[in-house]
């Protein structure tokens, strides 16, 4: 497994109109600086998750480079990236 | 060298003279990296946050150009500059300003919290505290982290490392900050 670089992809993308019966979802991306105990602990914090599903979606994160750790309406998910941000997770939201 | 332990409910943590130094030395400077594009006023609370705020969510706010502050400040949208900009107008103040609470939340505790032995302090965290301090040490690590482009397998560099020199220096400094904050994790609940 490789860490993903910081860098964000600065090819254009066409975009389609917001379907509203898609789900959005808040990934969270690996990165090389974030401590797994402390990823699960905050997946744990902000979501309410039990520490077996917490563990699971930090490994996914850690293992595949990403996971999706909710989902829900395009605010809800903004709120979900804004808590994520501050606890220093790397996270976006995006429709499913 | 500090200690962390859950006790008594509460997260007792022990750091010695230079600990403290270098601590508060580390998250002014990561705290001055987030409030210095602050309005005056704004991060210690003597202008009206209200009307300072909204005037800041009228005004467009360009993404970080460096990689530091990318990371501290990342885009919500990773594949769509509108709405990445459109989200950043909104909450770029707020996040700048949750971080830095957290930040100035260690610089209070380990300057005027807790008891002293000697240079030591030992300080009692709740949970709450434990928290603000785990937010903050993070934001400490992704800064020195990024600056010193750490990566997830670095046993062969660090193996390779002369001693004395200043990248393993650096990489010490970042070692003591992430025992700390798994440290910290433990401890809390």
């Amino acid at each position: 497994m490789t860490a993903p670089t910081i860098e964000r992809s600065r090819t254009p993308e066409v975009f389609e109109a917001e379907d509203p019966d898609k789900p959005w979802v808040t990934i969270v991306w690996n990165d090389p600086v974030n401590l797994m105990s402390y990823v699960t602990w905050v997946f744990q914090k902000l979501f309410g998750y039990s520490k077996e599903k917490a563990t699971a979606l930090m490994l996914d994160v850690h293992q595949k480079g990403k996971a999706a750790v909710s989902s829900g309406s395009r605010e809800q998910m903004e709120h979900d990236v804004a808590r994520l941000h501050a606890a220093g997770l790397w996270a976006t939201l995006q429709q499913d | 060298m500090g200690s962390v332990r859950r006790r008594g409910g509460m997260v007792r943590v022990n750091l010695d003279g230079p600990e403290v130094a270098l601590l508060s030395s580390l998250v002014a400077q990561v705290r001055a990296l987030l409030v210095e594009e602050l309005p005056e006023g704004l991060a210690d609370g003597t202008a009206d946050p209200l009307q300072t705020l909204t005037a800041m969510r009228t005004a467009d706010v360009a993404a970080p150009a460096d990689p530091v502050m990318q990371r501290l400040l990342p885009d919500a949208y990773r594949d769509n500059p509108e709405l990445a900009g459109e989200y950043r107008r909104l909450m770029d103040a707020d996040l700048r300003l949750q971080k830095a609470a957290a930040l100035q939340r260690i610089l209070e505790d380990v300057s005027s919290g807790g008891t002293r032995k000697g240079d030591e302090v030992r300080l009692e965290l709740s949970d709450e505290a434990a928290a603000q301090w785990l937010y903050g040490l993070n934001d400490v690590r992704l800064v020195l982290g990024t600056a010193l482009d750490v990566s997830e397998d670095m046993d062969d560099e660090r193996a390779a490392l002369e001693p004395g020199s200043p990248r393993e220096m650096q990489l010490g400094l970042y070692d003591w900050l992430t025992w700390l904050q798994d440290a910290l994790v433990r401890a809390a609940a």
